[in-house]
């Protein structure tokens, strides 16, 4: 906590500093006075009396000098918003208590003591801003008093101001190097931001660089006669201090603004392969003040970190879109969503309030909450299903993943104390070097033509499939399993059985992949999938590999880095995908036909409009479905997604009720813009990489409340009408819907190759 | 937009066994664009592209299927209706043409009657330096032309990854298809932008619509 005090006589609070600004008194170089500009106010002050110093280094105490740099560096954006509070409500805030860091000796109240002077804001007569230009190496400020005195010239080293080049760098970060006005940020327009919380400014309509500070009305006629006026009366200035500005920035930034949502509306109509049409795309939207802003030197000059102006334009799009997304984000998932989707889902009329909040989100869990769940011997201490619906509700903590994905997938089981797990964890390896050398030591097999096809589409797939995650890439140089730790020595060793292993004598050092013998794997990580993608090939004689599987493993394979671990979690997982992947494709088309009814049941309006795109084979769906949205997420998304799934805390097929949401919450769009079947489908794969997955997981969790109380309340109908004798008005619930109230997985297993089939 | 004639639409369809370019033939096709390991397609894509050929303005709505047999039986969703198809091999893998010619056979059988194919042997920049000795082609163009001569095909050889003969293949088919089908009413599609995107750009309509999404 920062302390509070009152101030003493003598003493004031600082407002505003800016370190790093110079008087120039001559033109060398090396008569420079560096020091301080600051805004200060002392006890029972009005905004009038707000006193505008320069208070030279030299002449500040080290203690003083320290607290100067500190309210420059730290305070900036906490102060506004305080001084916005009391400005308002001014005589409290006068004699309300000060933060005691802020608080140092009055500058000496004369006109110029040394080379320090201070006066009053009473007194400035008006402040004529020049900004950095090619002219102007340091912005200055040059301040006329109102007794026609002109005041050294402020010159703002921005190079060397700590604040400064803080504030420029977050605001490149932010790809918005600009002030309100359309140029770019100097260190003089805090200090003029500042300036118009306390007090009326108006600029010039004569010299647009000069602004008059609480001027009079002839003032305003004919500034340019400044050697006028000694004395201001007091009341009538406080009163100023208290009406609304005048002064209004050039509506520059309004305009950016714009512009952004021009962009933002554009890109997001647009499909997977973003990066070169953003480029376009700003071509042709942005404004041309924003386009001959871009061509100006001292904006190439932000560039040192970007290969050019048109390499930054599209960074700067693509930041807006994200920006306004997470506004977005964060804007719905304020309370509000949980209103605005109830409401729209009409669901307040089906649910109750407590079944409303208990969708809330709460944070992942993190790994001393995870080890909060067990006791001294490993075992739980509270109920498998209160970590389900934790996790259900928020998800995990990547460092968390690595041991509760092996209770989601059922690879130990909730109940198992450590030591068993332990003993587990030792069969789980026997079992799987068991599978591997099915057909590591059967070289008849491994002659066969199913066995090479199938062989040759898993080494196609994985070449294939997430190359921009880092493990999967291959390495620059060549591999160094000689050097690595333990854990990979084992691999190793492990792969000397193996059949696959490459020769490594004969390895060319080369980062290529070789084109003509995918066999040759590199990359120890590809090597491994591929050693578990086969042994699960045996593990599982029926199905075999199928395309789609490469994208299930891989984050499984992300997580553990190991065989093991990696073969058993894939296998449970591939026990509740098996449906997915059956070769006369019925778990497929069952699924999408539970989705259809679904979407007749819940959103019956979007149903229709489909019906008359000729889209209601939802076929959209399909990879969405097969791989439960891998290729829809970002690969941090995916792995919330699937863990929320694998809890089966409503349902086992909740997978269905994500894809109902997206289609929930894509409804407006679609039946006010989308006539056919093409559209409804680019549209819809075009989501692809596009969803916010949080909110869509609270509208997948209110679908299925509101499914589920449905279900419940014609089933209540159903009995009473039943019991008066009136079965006309029964109305049966599909099976297949009531289904998707169970939580039980379904499982359902390839049927034996037929002989002549092959693979795949 | 210059061309007062209506935008001719053709359907098209891609097929051909797993990894032999589908997908990379129609992004170097609409985005001129190639990606080394592009991900293994599951389910289809679908993707647009306008081109004019002459005086004619042609809008490609092209289905990229996946190639693995698993999927095959979804195929003829996608040929169901289509004008034109492009069977695809890997000029370095004969299993590929064999698949080919099943693709043929399954197209003269199962699609519509005067559906236009055309026959792609791809990956033609790994054979490019083909010396005597060491062969990577294993399909020759002599191959592939009987083929198209037969079935009464188009044939190219194209690669992907250079670019070469890829837009070739599509105006041909593009040359093969009747002036305007039935595209003249069909003011949605008129109004595409090209590039491969569907314009939705209702203005207001899109903002909701994005805020409501997620």
């Amino acid at each position: 906590m920062v302390k509070e005090r009152l101030l003493r006589a003598g003493e004031v609070e600082l407002l505003y500093v800016k370190s790093k600004v110079y008087l120039h008194p001559t033109p060398s170089k090396k008569d420079n006075i560096c020091g301080f500009l600051s805004l200060s106010r002392g006890p029972l002050a009005t905004n009038n009396d707000i006193l505008l110093s320069f208070s030279a280094e030299n002449q500040l105490s080290k203690e003083e000098i320290k607290i100067y740099n500190n309210v420059d560096l730290h305070e900036l954006e906490v102060d506004l918003e305080a001084l916005q509070i009391s400005g308002k409500r001014l005589a409290n805030a006068v004699a309300s208590k000060k933060r005691e860091d802020h608080i140092v000796t009055k500058p000496p109240v004369s006109i110029l003591v040394g080379y320090s002077f201070s006066i009053p804001l009473s007194f400035v007569f008006s402040i004529q801003v020049r900004k950095p230009s090619s002219g102007f190496w340091h912005g200055s400020l040059v301040i006329n008093t109102k007794d026609g005195e002109k005041l050294p010239i402020l010159f703002f080293h921005d190079n060397e101001s700590a604040s400064t080049l803080k504030e420029q760098k977050i605001r490149n970060q932010r790809f918005d190097p600009f002030n309100s006005s359309g140029d770019l940020y100097w260190g003089g327009d805090d200090f003029i931001k500042v300036l118009l919380k306390f007090i009326r400014v108006v600029k010039s309509t004569v010299e647009t660089s000069v602004l008059l500070i609480n001027p009079d009305e002839d003032d305003l006629r004919n500034f340019a006669n400044n050697r006028r006026k000694s004395s201001i009366g007091g009341d009538s200035s406080s009163e100023a201090a208290t009406k609304p500005i005048d002064f209004k920035m050039p509506n520059i930034g309004k305009f950016l603004n714009n512009a952004k949502w021009r962009v933002l509306e554009t890109v997001a109509t647009l499909g997977a392969q973003t990066k070169n049409q953003v480029v376009d795309l700003v071509d042709e939207h942005a404004p041309v003040p924003l386009k001959q802003l871009m061509s100006k030197p001292e904006v190439k000059k932000i560039g040192d970190d970007f290969d050019s102006a048109r390499i930054y334009l599209a960074k700067w799009a693509q930041q807006v879109k994200e920006e306004a997304e997470e506004s977005l984000k964060k804007y719905m998932l304020e309370d509000d969503i949980y209103n605005q989707i109830n409401k729209e889902l009409g669901s307040d009329e089906y649910l109750t309030e407590e079944e409303i909040n208990k969708t809330s989100r709460r944070d992942p869990i993190g790994l001393t909450e995870w080890k909060s769940f067990f006791d001294y011997s490993g075992r739980l201490n509270i109920t498998a299903n209160e970590i389900k619906s934790k996790i259900f509700h928020g998800g995990l903590e990547p460092e968390v993943r690595k041991e509760a994905w092996l209770f989601l997938l059922g690879v130990y089981s909730w109940d198992t104390s450590a030591k068993e797990r332990e003993e587990l964890y030792a069969s789980y390896e026997t079992a799987y070097s068991d599978y591997k050398l099915k057909w590591v030591e059967d070289t008849e097999k491994r002659s066969t033509e199913f066995w090479m096809d199938q062989k040759h589409r898993i080494e196609k797939d994985i070449h294939r499939t997430d190359r921009n995650i880092e493990i999967f890439q291959n390495k620059k140089t060549k591999r160094t399993s000689t050097t690595s730790t333990g854990e990979n020595a084992n691999n190793s060793n492990e792969r000397e059985s193996s059949p696959e292993t490459p020769d490594e004598a004969s390895e060319p050092e080369e980062n290529e992949e070789d084109e003509f013998n995918l066999s040759n794997i590199r990359n120890p990580h590809l090597f491994n999938v591929r050693e578990i993608l086969l042994t699960y090939n045996e593990y599982n004689v029926n199905l075999g590999y199928v395309q789609g599987m490469s994208d299930l493993i891989s984050p499984l394979y992300f997580i553990y880095q190991d065989e093991v671990l990696t073969f058993w979690t894939f296998s449970k997982f591939m026990e509740i995908m098996e449906r997915n992947f059956v070769r006369d494709q019925s778990g497929m088309k069952k699924q999408m036909l539970t989705l259809n009814k679904l979407l007749q049941f819940m959103l019956p309006k979007l149903y229709k409009h489909l019906e008359k795109c000729q889209s209601v084979d939802l076929f959209f769906f399909f990879r969405m479905l097969l791989v439960w949205f891998k290729r829809e997420f970002e690969w941090n998304d995916v792995f919330h997604l699937w863990e929320t799934l694998f809890t089966n805390c409503y349902s086992s097929q909740f997978h269905l009720f994500v894809a109902l949401a997206v289609l929930s919450a894509n409804e407006r769009i679609i039946i006010q813009n989308l006539q056919q079947f093409d559209e409804v489908l680019k549209y819809m794969n075009d989501l692809s990489m596009k969803m916010h997955l949080d909110p869509l997981l609270i509208r997948s969790e209110l679908l299925f409340l509101k499914f589920k109380r449905m279900i419940d309340i014609i089933d209540r109908e159903n009995s009473i009408a039943r019991s008066s004798g009136k079965f006309d008005n029964v109305v049966n619930v599909d099976h297949e819907l009531r289904q998707l109230l169970n939580k039980e997985p379904i499982i359902q297993k390839e049927v034996e190759r037929p002989e002549g089939v092959g693979g795949g | 937009m210059s061309f007062p004639n209506p935008v001719t639409s053709v359907k098209l369809v891609l097929l051909g066994e797993a990894a032999v370019g589908k997908s990379s033939l129609v992004l170097r096709f609409v985005s001129n664009e190639f990606q080394e390991n592009k991900e293994p397609t599951i389910g289809a894509a679908f993707l647009t592209q306008k081109l004019t050929i002459g005086d004619r303005a042609i809008k490609y709505e092209i289905w990229d299927t996946a190639g693995q047999e698993r999927f095959a039986s979804l195929a003829p969703m996608y040929y169901r209706n289509a004008q034109a198809a492009l069977v695809v091999y890997d000029v370095t893998k004969p299993a590929s043409f064999v698949k080919a010619r099943q693709w043929v056979k399954e197209l003269r059988e199962q699609a519509s009657k005067d559906i236009t194919i055309a026959l792609v042997g791809n990956k033609y920049d790994l054979v490019e330096d083909d010396n005597e000795e060491d062969l990577v082609r294993k399909v020759n163009v002599e191959e592939g032309q009987n083929l198209a001569d037969e079935e009464g095909l188009l044939f190219f050889e194209t690669s992907a990854k250079t670019g070469y003969n890829v837009k070739d293949v599509f105006v041909a088919i593009g040359n093969k298809i009747p002036e305007a089908t039935a595209s003249g009413s069909d003011t949605a599609t008129n109004q595409t932008s090209g590039e491969g995107r569907i314009d939705l750009s209702g203005g207001g309509n899109f903002n909701n619509a994005t805020s409501g999404c997620c």
